[in-house]
């Protein structure tokens, strides 16, 4: 029995989950899944999908949420390794460092975490997103991998979809130069959804590359 | 034979490093003064806990003012140097402190951290102002929030993947949550003998002094003897 468990943000996350949250504002996923499973009748590729073909992978537990921040990721890990086995794979997809959370109140008054991105346009929360673009979150991650390489599977690898040029670990050059506008959700859609996440070609080539960079132990740590 | 690790903030910190690195904290004064009448530094709690456990040596990792995202880092940066049978102290900082980059450093944010003070604010023109006093009433704000059991179930979740990785754990805290639940280390719940306490208000300063760290010491020994490290 091998599972496949998977972190990240909204990259990562499944086609199945988004689609079942539709309604949420901004989730154009959402809709690209929706639509595209209206005219083919499946859901479109993930990445998931190569991984676990070409590893033989029994279940896949996507717990990727969508606009995480590293901080989010790195917790959702910490309440889910229990569930991971020695023979299991983990594929740790590290969000954007620009990305912070902040205590604020959710349902009912209640303390929740909210996630500050670079586009929010408050001024502190800006320039702190355009500052943490910085060498000093990236050794906060690189520490926290060597952490995490202690407990999970030998079959682990940490990668991330968006190009920092001050990560040392980890190699996300590929992504950038191979990936342009013609794989994103707007395009694939013909300008019908409009979002930058990857539509079905996207996750093919880097379900294609996830497998490369795991075969060839380039574990990016 | 085994090796002792601590990791913290201010109240882990051992003298020494005090001395060295932060020589005008008033810790660091008074461990000086304390030096250069007795000839040793006073008592810290892992020299307790190295007696009583037979250590073979104690590597401290602490950090005056750390929070507990510093910490944890300090923790991953440290992980390849801990061994099977070493013993480690993790004394999470209180769970309000967080941090922001600035200029290309880490800036620790605290409960009345005081930047007024440390900003020459009346010589700043007006506009500018009102922006750093928005700002100063965000951060003070958050860490206002932060006193909140989101943070603790944060600081539980890390500690569920650090006691997976080292065998010998303890997770504890000099910070005490009177009104929090389900706090997930053990807290260390005052009083203890201060620093003012023992110089009899020559040196204000509300850390422990070495009295007060053979008492944190004896009651880590009797948490560590009954395993209550608390998960």
């Amino acid at each position: 029995m091998k599972n496949l468990f998977i972190f990240g943000c909204s990259y990562s996350n499944d086609w199945v989950s988004v689609f079942k949250d539709v309604g949420a504002p901004n989730n154009k996923q959402g809709v690209y899944a929706r639509q595209y499973k209206k005219e083919n009748k499946r859901m479109p590729l993930h990445f998931q999908d190569i991984l676990r073909e070409e590893f033989n992978i029994d279940e896949v537990y996507n717990l990727a949420i969508g606009g995480a921040s590293n901080y989010t990721i790195l917790e959702e890990i910490c309440k889910n390794f229990h569930s991971i086995q020695p023979n299991d794979y983990v594929f740790i997809e590290w969000s954007d460092v620009t990305r912070f959370r902040i205590i604020g109140k959710g349902y009912r008054g209640s303390d929740k975490w909210n996630t500050v991105y670079v586009s929010d346009d408050e001024s502190f929360f800006q320039k702190q997103s355009v500052a943490r673009d910085s060498e000093l979150t990236h050794n906060e991650i690189d520490n926290w991998s060597n952490l995490l390489i202690k407990v999970l599977p030998k079959n682990t690898l940490f990668w991330t979809p968006f190009f920092q040029t001050h990560f040392h670990k980890i190699d996300n050059e590929y992504i950038e130069n191979k990936l342009g506008y013609d794989c994103t959700i707007t395009y694939e859609s013909k300008g019908t959804v409009i979002d930058n996440h990857w539509g079905e070609n996207a996750h093919q080539v880097v379900g294609d590359w996830l497998v490369d960079k795991f075969k060839n132990q380039n574990r990016l740590l | 034979m085994r090796k002792l690790f601590v990791f913290g903030d201010s109240f882990s910190n051992s003298w020494e490093r005090m001395v060295m690195y932060n020589k005008n904290f008033y810790q660091a004064i008074y461990a000086g003064e304390y030096y250069d009448v007795n000839k040793k530094y006073p008592n810290h709690f892992q020299d307790v806990i190295k007696q009583k456990f037979n250590l073979r040596s104690v590597e401290n990792l602490g950090l005056n003012g750390a929070d507990n995202y510093t910490i944890m880092e300090q923790l991953g940066n440290h992980m390849h140097l801990i061994e099977k049978d070493d013993l480690v102290l993790i004394g999470w900082s209180d769970i309000t402190r967080w941090r922001h980059i600035d200029i290309n450093k880490w800036n620790l944010n605290y409960l009345g951290d005081g930047e007024f003070n440390q900003n020459p604010y009346n010589s700043i023109k007006k506009t500018s102002r009102k922006k750093i006093y928005k700002r100063i009433q965000f951060l003070e704000k958050q860490s206002v929030m932060r006193n909140s059991s989101t943070c603790l179930e944060e600081v539980r979740s890390w500690q569920n993947i650090i006691n997976r990785a080292l065998n010998n754990v303890i997770f504890w805290s000099p910070f005490f949550y009177d009104g929090l639940q389900n706090v997930p280390f053990i807290q260390r719940k005052p009083p203890t003998f201060t620093i003012s306490e023992e110089t009899k208000g020559k040196i204000i300063d509300n850390h422990w002094s070495g009295i007060g760290h053979e008492q944190v010491g004896n009651w880590l020994c009797t948490k560590i003897k009954n395993k209550n490290s608390i998960l």
